[in-house]
C-alpha cells in the first residue's frame, strides 16, 4: 500500500517535471530567444551554491531538533572573522589579501572549529533550556543569538568592510598576453567561471556526499531516530543531548564553511554578512527542497539561484519595470512550494 | 491704623495704569511694527521677523510683511542682495536705500510657511538685533547648543563608526579651544546615531534626535535622508544634509541642502564625460528606488544635451546579491566602457569585482556623499581603482590648501583627520555661518522659526570646504558646484582632479 503511495508520489513529480520542462522550453523557444539560458544557468548556480551550503545546516538542524535556527548565519560570519583574524596575525585592521598556505590551512581549521563549538554552545546553553517550549519560542531565541552576534562584531570589529582572500583566485586560464592578462579563460555561455565557483561546487557535492553517508552509519541512524522519537530513541539507549550537540556541531561547522565560502565570492566581510546576504535565500532554497532533506537543501539552493539569475535577466531584458525581480521570484516560489508542496522537493514526512 | 482712604487707591491704580502705558509707548522705536510685520501668528505658525534691512531707523519706506499672505517687494533696492546685507545697513540714517534687497517680510505663506527677511532685521529701526518671534527653542540651553547628525554606519552602506562618533563635533571643539563662543555660549554639543541604512529607522533616530537637538543633520545615504527630510518638515527642525535626492523634498521649507542635489549634478556629469572620457559607450546602474528618478532624469537629460553615446539605464534592485554577473555580462556585450554607478557603496564594490571577473572591468564615474569615500578603497581596490566621483568636499590631499585648520585640529584633538571627519567639519563650518548671520540679524536668542526663515534667505555661505550655497524661499538647493575625486588604490586614497566645478 506505502509502495504504492510512494510510486503515485513519484509518478506525480515526474509529470510536474515535464510540464515544467515543457513551459520552461516554449518560453525559450518563443518569448527569451534573446536570453543565453546556460550563461544565466551559470550565474544562477555561482550564488546557489553558498544558498545551499548555508541551507544545508539549516536543513540539518531542522531534520534533528525541530529548531530554526536563524543564527545560522552568524555561525559563518563569525568564524570568517576568525579565518580573518589568523590570516592578519589577530590584527582586526590588518592586510588579509595575500596569505601564505599554511595560514590559509590553519585559518580554515580554527574557523570550521569555532563555528562547531559556537553551534554546541548555542544548543547547551539557549536550545537545550527551552526543550520544552514551543518551536516559536526556539526560533526567537536563534534570532536573538543572531542579533546579539551581530552586535559584538560591530563592537569588535566595526562596521568597515575588510577584504577577504579567496583560496584560489581568479579565473582558469588558457592563455595571457604579453602583459599577463588573461585574454582566453574558461568560460561557460559566455561567463568566465572563477577558481572559487569550482571550489565552492566542489565542497558542496563532497559535503553532500559525506552527509548521505553519515546518515547510514550508527551515529547518523540514531540521529534520524532522535528526530523522530526522542523517547523512543532513548529507551534504546541513544542520548538525546548526545545527538542534538552533533547534529548543531556538525551545522556549526557547514556554516562556519559557508561563511568562509561565501565571503569569498565577494571578496569582501562585514559584520553580519551572512546572516543579511545569503540566510533568507538559504532558507527558502531549503524549504524548497524540503526542509528535513539533505539532497533538498542542495538542489533547492542550486534552484533558487538559477530561478532569481533568470528572474533578474528577464526583467532586464525586456526592460519591465518590476521592482526587485529576485525577491519577487523568491517569495514567489516560496508560495508556490508552501501552496502545492509544503514538504518541499524531495522531503519526506517525518 | 487707619486703611488708605479710596480715593488714594484709585488714584494709585489710575498712576499705574498711566505708568504702563508711558511703557508701552516708551519702547524702542520700531519694535511695534516689528512685531506686526514680523511676529504674526497665522494659521498656528509663528512666523518670523520682517522687517527690511534697508529699513534705517525711521523704518518708514520699506517695512514689510504688514499683510499677511503677500510678499511685499522693496521698491528701492537695487539689486537682490537678502539677509545680511541688509541688516548691517541699519544705522545709516534714515530713509537710506542701501541694502536693496528683495524682501519678503514676515509674510505668512498659505502652508504657513514663512518666507521672512529675517535676515535684514537688524537694520530695522535702531539697527540692533531684532527680536526673534519664534518659540521653539528644542537644544538650546544657556551655554551651549545641541545639534545631531545621523548617518548609516551598519545596513548596507558600512562607513567606519569611530570617525562619526569621533570627529562629530571636532569643529565645534576648535573653536571652544579658541575661545569662541557661539551665539553667545561656549559649548556645541553634537550628538551621532546610527540609521541603520534603513529609512524607518531614520525616522526613528530623527525622532529621538529633534527631541534633543536644535539641528540635525544627515551624514549619508539617500532614503533615510529623505525620510528624515520629510519628517523635519512635519515636525519643524531645521535639517540640513549634503544634496541628495529632491524627491519628496522640494517644497519642504525645513530642509536645506548643502550641496548639489543628485538631479542637479547629472547633467553636470555628462558633460564631465562628454569632455573627458569621449569614445566610449556609456551605461547607467541605479538602484531600484523612486528616490533616484530624479537623478535619472537629470542624467538622461544631460546625456541627451551633450550627444554622449549611451547604451541603457539598469535599475539593479534594492538588497539582492543575485544581479552583478547578469549586468556585467549585457554591459561587456554592448561594448560599454564607460558606468554610471548609483547605489550603495557595498553594491558599487561587489559589482566592480564580479565585473572584473567577467572582463577588463569598467571606467566607473558618479555623484554623491559615499561613493568617494576613502573607505571605499579598503575593501573595493584594485577593482574601483580609477573612478571618478563628484563630491560635496575635496579630498585630503588639498584640504590643507582649502582650510589648513582642519587637520591642525583634529591633530591638537586626537580626533580623525578621514574624509568623513572632512564631511562633518565642512557641515559645522556651514552651521557657523549661519550661526553667525543670525547672530548679526537676531542676537543670542536662538530659535528654530527664525534660524529657519534666515537661512533661507542666505546667500553665498562659503566654506571652503563645501561649495557656496545660497538659499532662496522657494529654493533650498542652492549649491552649483562639486569636486571631483578619483580612486587611488596605490595611495589608499581618492585624489581630487578638480575643486569647485561648476561646468568642466
Amino acid at each position: 500500500m506505502e509502495e504504492s503511495g510512494l510510486v503515485e508520489g513519484r509518478a506525480k513529480l515526474l509529470v510536474y517535471a515535464a510540464v515544467g520542462i515543457a513551459v520552461v522550453g516554449l518560453l525559450f523557444g518563443v518569448l527569451l530567444r534573446d536570453i543565453d539560458p546556460l550563461a544565466v544557468t551559470v550565474i544562477g548556480l555561482q550564488v546557489g551554491a553558498v544558498y545551499s551550503l548555508v541551507g544545508l545546516g539549516l536543513a540539518l538542524v531542522y531534520k534533528a531538533t525541530k529548531v530554526l535556527n536563524f543564527a545560522q548565519g552568524e555561525l559563518g560570519t563569525v568564524p570568517a572573522f576568525i579565518f580573518f583574524l589568523t590570516l592578519t596575525g589577530w590584527d582586526r585592521f590588518g592586510d588579509a589579501s595575500d596569505p601564505t598556505t599554511g595560514a590559509l590551512i590553519l585559518g580554515t581549521v580554527l574557523a570550521i572549529l569555532s563555528g562547531a563549538v559556537m553551534a554546541v554552545l548555542i544548543n547547551v546553553l539557549i536550545i537545550q533550556r527551552l526543550a520544552d517550549a514551543s518551536p516559536v519560542t526556539a526560533l526567537v531565541a536563534t534570532a536573538g543569538t543572531a542579533f546579539a552576534l551581530v552586535a559584538s562584531e560591530l563592537i569588535i570589529f566595526e562596521a568597515s568592510a575588510r577584504k577577504f582572500p579567496r583560496y584560489v583566485g581568479g579565473v582558469p586560464c588558457f592563455e595571457s598576453n604579453a602583459e599577463g592578462a588573461c585574454i582566453n579563460a574558461f568560460s561557460l555561455g559566455g561567463i568566465n567561471v572563477p577558481w572559487h565557483t569550482f571550489i565552492v561546487i566542489g565542497v558542496l557535492a563532497a559535503t553532500a556526499i559525506a552527509l548521505a553517508i553519515f546518515f547510514r552509519t550508527p551515529p547518523g541512524i540514531a540521529l534520524l531516530a532522535t528526530a523522530q522519537d526522542p523517547f523512543a530513541a532513548e529507551l534504546q539507549g541513544v542520548s538525546v543531548r548526545a545527538m542534538s550537540m552533533l547534529a548543531w556541531g556538525t551545522a556549526g561547522a557547514l556554516g562556519a564553511i559557508g561563511g568562509l565560502l561565501g565571503a569569498g565570492v565577494f571578496e569582501s566581510l562585514e559584520p553580519g554578512q551572512t546572516t543579511s546576504t545569503f540566510l533568507i535565500p538559504a532558507f527558502t532554497g531549503a524549504v524548497l527542497g524540503g526542509l528535513n532533506s539533505m539532497p533538498g537543501a542542495v538542489v533547492g539552493g542550486l534552484l533558487l539561484g538559477v530561478v532569481v539569475a533568470f528572474a533578474n535577466q528577464i526583467v532586464l531584458e525586456f526592460g519591465w519595470g518590476i521592482p526587485g525581480p529576485p525577491q519577487v521570484a523568491t517569495f514567489a516560489v516560496l508560495l508556490l512550494v508552501l501552496m502545492f508542496r509544503p514538504r518541499g522537493l524531495l522531503g519526506k514526512e517525518a | 491704623m487707619q486703611p488708605p482712604p479710596r480715593i488714594i487707591l484709585r488714584a494709585t491704580a489710575l498712576a499705574a495704569t498711566f505708568a504702563l502705558v508711558l511703557t508701552a509707548c516708551g519702547q524702542k522705536e520700531g519694535v511695534h511694527d516689528l512685531s506686526i510685520a514680523g511676529g504674526t501668528t497665522t494659521d498656528g505658525t509663528t512666523t518670523g521677523p520682517a522687517a527690511t534691512g534697508e529699513t534705517t531707523g525711521s523704518d518708514t519706506t520699506d517695512t514689510t510683511g504688514d499683510d499677511a499672505g503677500t510678499d511685499t517687494t522693496d521698491t528701492t533696492g537695487g539689486d537682490d542682495t537678502t539677509g545680511t546685507t541688509g541688516g548691517t545697513t541699519g544705522t545709516t540714517g534714515g530713509g537710506s536705500t542701501t541694502g536693496g534687497t528683495t524682501t519678503t517680510g514676515g509674510s505668512t505663506t498659505g502652508d504657513g510657511s514663512t518666507t521672512d527677511g529675517s535676515g535684514e532685521t537688524t537694520g530695522a529701526s535702531t539697527g540692533g538685533p531684532a527680536t526673534p518671534q519664534g518659540s521653539d527653542r528644542t537644544g538650546v540651553e544657556e551655554d551651549a547648543i545641541h545639534l545631531a547628525i545621523h548617518a548609516p554606519v551598519t545596513g548596507a552602506a558600512p562607513l567606519p563608526t569611530t570617525s562619526f562618533e569621533q570627529a562629530r563635533d571636532t569643529y565645534w571643539r576648535f573653536l571652544e579651544g579658541q575661545g569662541t563662543k557661539v551665539l553667545g555660549r561656549s559649548k556645541v554639543l553634537v550628538e551621532f546615531k546610527d540609521d541603520k541604512y534603513d529609512p524607518n529607522s531614520a525616522r526613528q533616530a530623527c525622532r529621538e534626535l529633534e527631541a534633543r537637538a536644535f539641528i540635525v543633520v544627515g551624514g549619508g545615504g539617500t532614503d533615510q535622508i529623505q525620510a528624515c527630510g520629510q519628517f523635519a518638515g512635519v515636525a519643524q527642525f531645521p535639517y540640513f544634509s549634503a544634496g541628495v535626492t529632491e524627491e519628496g523634498l522640494t517644497g519642504n521649507p525645513w530642509y536645506f541642502a548643502s550641496s548639489m542635489t543628485y538631479r542637479q549634478q547629472g547633467p553636470l556629469l555628462a558633460q564631465y564625460v562628454s569632455k573627458n572620457l569621449s569614445g566610449q559607450k556609456v551605461a547607467m546602474i541605479v538602484t531600484d528606488t523612486p528616490n533616484f528618478d530624479d537623478a535619472v532624469a537629470g542624467w538622461e537629460q544631460g546625456v541627451q544635451q551633450y550627444g554622449i553615446d549611451y547604451f541603457e539605464t539598469m535599475k539593479h534592485p534594492k538588497g539582492d546579491t543575485s544581479w552583478y554577473n547578469s549586468f556585467a555580462k549585457r554591459l561587456y556585450d554592448n561594448g560599454v566602457g564607460v558606468v554610471y554607478i548609483l547605489s550603495s557603496p557595498v553594491d558599487y564594490i561587489r559589482f566592480a569585482q564580479q565585473a572584473k571577473q567577467q572582463g577588463p572591468g569598467f571606467q566607473y564615474v558618479g555623484v554623491g556623499i559615499t561613493m568617494g569615500l576613502n573607505a571605499v578603497l579598503g575593501s573595493g581596490c584594485d577593482q574601483v581603482d580609477g573612478g571618478i566621483f563628484f563630491s560635496p568636499f575635496p579630498g585630503l590631499d588639498v584640504i590643507d590648501q582649502l582650510d589648513p585648520s582642519f587637520k591642525q585640529a583634529s591633530q591638537a584633538q586626537g580626533a580623525p583627520a578621514d574624509d568623513i571627519a572632512l564631511a562633518l567639519w565642512g557641515i559645522a563650518r556651514q552651521e557657523h555661518e549661519l550661526f553667525l548671520r543670525y547672530e548679526r540679524a537676531f542676537g543670542n536668542d536662538l530659535t528654530r522659526e527664525d534660524f529657519r526663515g534666515m537661512a533661507e534667505q542666505s546667500q553665498g555661505i562659503e566654506t571652503n570646504v563645501f561649495p557656496t550655497v545660497s538659499y532662496t524661499p522657494q529654493d533650498h538647493f542652492g549649491a552649483d558646484a562639486v569636486h571631483v575625486l578619483q580612486a587611488d588604490c596605490a595611495s589608499g586614497q581618492h585624489k581630487t582632479l578638480a575643486t569647485f566645478k561648476s561646468s568642466f
